[in-house]
């Protein structure tokens, strides 16, 4: 089974992309935030499943989206991580790719765009 | 290769595009799913493409903008209704014939405009930006751009793959050069599988704009070495001025591609002019590039002509008919070294025989595959009827659906040929006799839609096509009427299923008077039956009232060989065609009989047929003059049968027909002639010639 993990605090948010992804093969699955998403992740792999890809916002209770990134690189270098935020300044993107960030994408965003997002990092 | 050859393979190519694109179209207002309307659009664009190297401006300009109409219905911002399909017709019919007669400026202006209107009418509907990029699209064929690609080795440590983001690349148009640099490739055992060590030069062909391409590399133009040039305007001019393969552009070709440099062209060309060899060559000897790269040089220009090679040879039908014509004379060899194998002793005899039999099972084995080359499938010919039956079905203001089955069952290439006007002929009676109008369909409780079927298939040696209607069958009554009022029958007498197709195929029996609805159109079953007997063919006619009709061709799977039955009259050997014979049997003195008007008739199984006397038939002499001292050969053709009086059976053969030039005989009884084991020749009876002959 393989998964695509969306990290986001607004559960629309994470049904859209649920919604958006639907047909692409893959599971949904939804974390909270960085933290939720990091024990998501390791409950997926105990189970020798896979994450494909991760969807990840920036601003975030608990454990925001560059501070996962830089914790899930401890882990998984190679697994895309694509950043699902408001913020698009030069600045923060640079911060995000420095971390190991993938890819960036600015909400609000269409399904049409998210999935021709996610086919550049998934079969 | 010359430019003639090019125009030739173009010619054959849009021909059989065209074939299949009028059958999709028709498709297309029938079922129209995204798989028909892509291969249209594939069929449109490959048009487009050949004709501009084949030289063929016109037709390229027009198809170019008939694509980008195509591209709107494909992304279903042109909805596809029968305005659009008969534009779509209107178009192809230009097209071929701006291939293959002249092609017609007033009329290409006209399709312009209503292509371009469509096109506009996909703008009112809403996307106005989707049209524009349309528009633009239609003053620019193409757009090529050169894109170096350098990932920074540790890519993948940010969850990113080039090859996907190549993939999306390519996606977007068709690669016509690719070159992978390997130069930063370390030593196997120096390999970091987690690092990326290639760099890609791509070339790029596409009708997307420059953004798209920057797209592909979104997340990776920041931190990694990506350059995308714009080389449009020095492929474009030389695209449309491509008339035929330069040898000299090979180079020029591969310097702009950046395959080999400047300097190296010119050492090259120097080269050339002092040893004359050709420049691909060099550049390989030379080590600029590698074969494969020089063969990628020559682009459109080589595809054609490598696709055709590659999968197909064509060879002249003539050729085959020699083939076949020689394989005759290997057979008729063969049996004189049979008679001479007869005429040795016994242990010679026996062990040349034997040897023989196993020459006659390789020839057979090699005419087998000399047909199998001839055959055709049939599919080609009833496709090309959906037009024509949704044409005259418009006309006549009728509902039919055409069903075509068996498409895949093979004939003779010549049989093909001939078959098709007659098929024509038969499917034209279904549409106007046979269906009904959707009025009296409905009120007679059927589907307000009619449905013809073209079925072929194998059987038993020969191929049966059927032309089947669920209409409402033959008027019996009307039928019956027009043979009384010509005195065919009496007036209290029936008519058996037999009688009915007699009169059906009697010439001047219209089908149109029966119904009285439409004119004849001067053709008519008699000419439909005529032609299918020239092939060898039967014709059988069923129908069922209310139900429909069903018409049954039998033909031979071949024209050039067929079994024969060798009989001797007198010193003369003559051939009856196997297929054609019911049986041979000495008579009895009872069952000949002279009836007044139809001469001598013999009593075979209960049923009287004509008696022909071969020797009288020929005016020679026979062995015999009595019936019941000879034998009779009963033989059919269609529903009638005759006797035909021989001295002696010889034996069966297979036989290489030798076809007769109309000055040697004028007789309809002989169809042609064949060379025999000895030398001599015999003559073959067309049985159904016979038949006429006799009749009239």
């Amino acid at each position: 089974m393989k998964h695509i993990l969306t990290v986001d605090d607004s559960p629309t948010v994470r049904t859209s992309v649920e919604f958006a992804l639907k047909g692409l093969g893959h599971a949904v699955l939804h974390a909270e935030n960085g933290k939720d998403a990091l024990e998501k992740y390791n409950e997926v792999k105990n189970k020798g499943e896979t994450v494909s890809l991760c969807l990840v916002d920036v601003n975030m209770p608990v454990m925001d989206g560059i501070t996962f990134v830089k914790e899930f690189r401890q882990i998984d270098k190679f697994t895309p991580i694509v950043m699902l935020t408001t913020e698009s300044s030069d600045a923060k993107i640079e911060e995000g790719r420095q971390a190991g960030a993938s890819g960036w994408m600015v909400k609000p965003f269409s399904p049409e765009e998210l999935v021709k997002i996610v086919s550049k990092f998934v079969r | 290769m010359s430019e003639n050859s090019i125009r030739d393979v173009f010619l054959e190519e849009a021909k059989e595009i065209l074939r299949h694109l009028e059958a999709d179209l028709i498709q297309l207002e029938e079922n129209p799913d995204d798989e028909v309307v892509h291969r249209i659009f594939r069929y449109v664009h490959t048009i487009k493409g050949s004709s501009g190297i084949a030289g063929f401006d016109e037709v390229y300009e027009f198809t170019h903008r008939l694509e980008n109409l195509l591209d709107a219905v494909r992304n279903k911002k042109v909805p596809v209704e029968k305005a659009l399909v008969d534009l779509l017709l209107e178009s192809m019919d230009w097209v071929a014939e701006a291939i293959y007669e002249h092609a017609n400026a007033e009329r290409k202006k006209f399709l312009d405009e209503k292509v371009a209107s469509f096109g506009s009418f996909s703008a009112k509907e809403g996307e106005a930006v989707l049209a524009r990029t349309e528009n633009v699209q239609a003053e620019k064929p193409a757009n090529y751009f050169l894109v170096r690609a350098s990932f920074k080795p540790t890519i993948f440590e940010n969850g990113i793959d080039p090859l996907l983001i190549l993939e999306d690349l390519v996606s977007l148009g068709s690669v016509e050069h690719r070159r992978v640099h390997f130069d930063k490739l370390p030593a196997l055992r120096d390999m970091d599988p987690e690092k990326c060590y290639l760099e890609w030069t791509i070339l790029l062909k596409t009708f997307h704009p420059r953004q798209k391409l920057d797209e592909a590399f979104l997340f990776v133009k920041d931190d990694n070495d990506i350059s995308i040039e714009d080389v449009t305007n020095d492929f474009t001019d030389s695209e449309r001025r491509a008339g035929g393969i330069q040898e000299r552009k090979v180079g020029e070709i591969l310097v702009r591609r950046g395959v080999i440099t400047e300097e190296e062209l010119d050492t090259v060309l120097s080269i050339q002019r002092e040893t004359n060899k050709k420049i691909g060559d060099i550049i390989v000897e030379k080590g600029f590039a590698d074969e494969k790269a020089v063969q990628q040089a020559l682009g459109d220009q080589n595809r054609i002509k490598s696709r055709i090679q590659a999968t197909t040879v064509r060879v002249e039908t003539k050729k085959l008919d020699t083939l076949l014509n020689l394989l005759g004379e290997i057979v008729i060899s063969q049996s004189s070294i049979a008679r001479m194998a007869e005429e040795l002793e016994e242990e010679q005899g026996y062990r040349l025989k034997n040897a023989l039999y196993g020459m006659d099972r390789i020839t057979r084995e090699f005419q087998e595959q000399i047909m199998a080359i001839r055959m055709i499938p049939i599919g080609p010919t009833f496709e090309q009827f959906r037009r024509f039956v949704r044409d005259v079905a418009d006309d006549v203001h009728k509902e039919i659906r055409l069903d075509i089955r068996g498409s895949e069952t093979e004939l003779d290439k010549t049989v093909i040929e001939q078959i098709s006007d007659p098929l024509k002929h038969m499917i034209r009676n279904a549409i106007d006799h046979g269906i009904e109008t959707p009025q009296e369909r409905q009120k007679a409780g059927k589907k307000p839609v009619g449905t013809i079927t073209l079925n072929a298939y194998h059987q038993e040696g020969n191929v049966f096509i059927e032309i089947i209607d669920d209409g409402r069958g033959l008027d019996r009554a009307a039928i019956r009427r027009k043979a009384v009022e010509r005195g065919l029958i009496k007036g209290d007498e029936e008519i058996n299923d037999r009688q009915l197709q007699e009169f059906l195929f009697m010439p001047g029996f219209s089908t149109a008077e029966q119904v009285g609805e439409l004119s004849g159109r001067g053709v008519g079953m008699d000419v439909v039956r005529t032609n299918i007997e020239a092939l060898r063919g039967t014709v059988e006619l069923f129908s069922e009232p209310g139900k429909g009709t069903t018409i049954r061709i039998k033909l031979p799977l071949t024209l050039a060989i067929i079994e024969g039955m060798l009989v001797r009259v007198g010193k003369n050997v003559y051939i009856i065609p196997l297929l054609s014979i019911v049986e041979s049997l000495q008579p009895v003195r009872d069952s000949i009989k002279t009836v007044e008007g139809k001469g001598e008739v013999l009593l075979v199984r209960d049923e009287y047929v004509p008696l022909v006397r071969l020797y009288q038939h020929f005016g020679i002499d026979s062995d015999f003059t009595n019936p019941w001292e000879a034998l009779v050969v009963v033989v059919e053709s269609g529903t009638s049968r005759i006797g035909i009086m021989v001295d002696d059976l010889v034996g069966q053969q297979q036989i290489v027909i030798k076809s007769l030039d109309n000055f040697i005989t004028k007789s309809r009884a002989l169809s042609g002639a064949a060379i025999m084991g000895d030398g001599t020749v015999a003559l073959i009876i067309d049985v159904h010639g016979m038949v006429g002959e006799i009749a009239t």
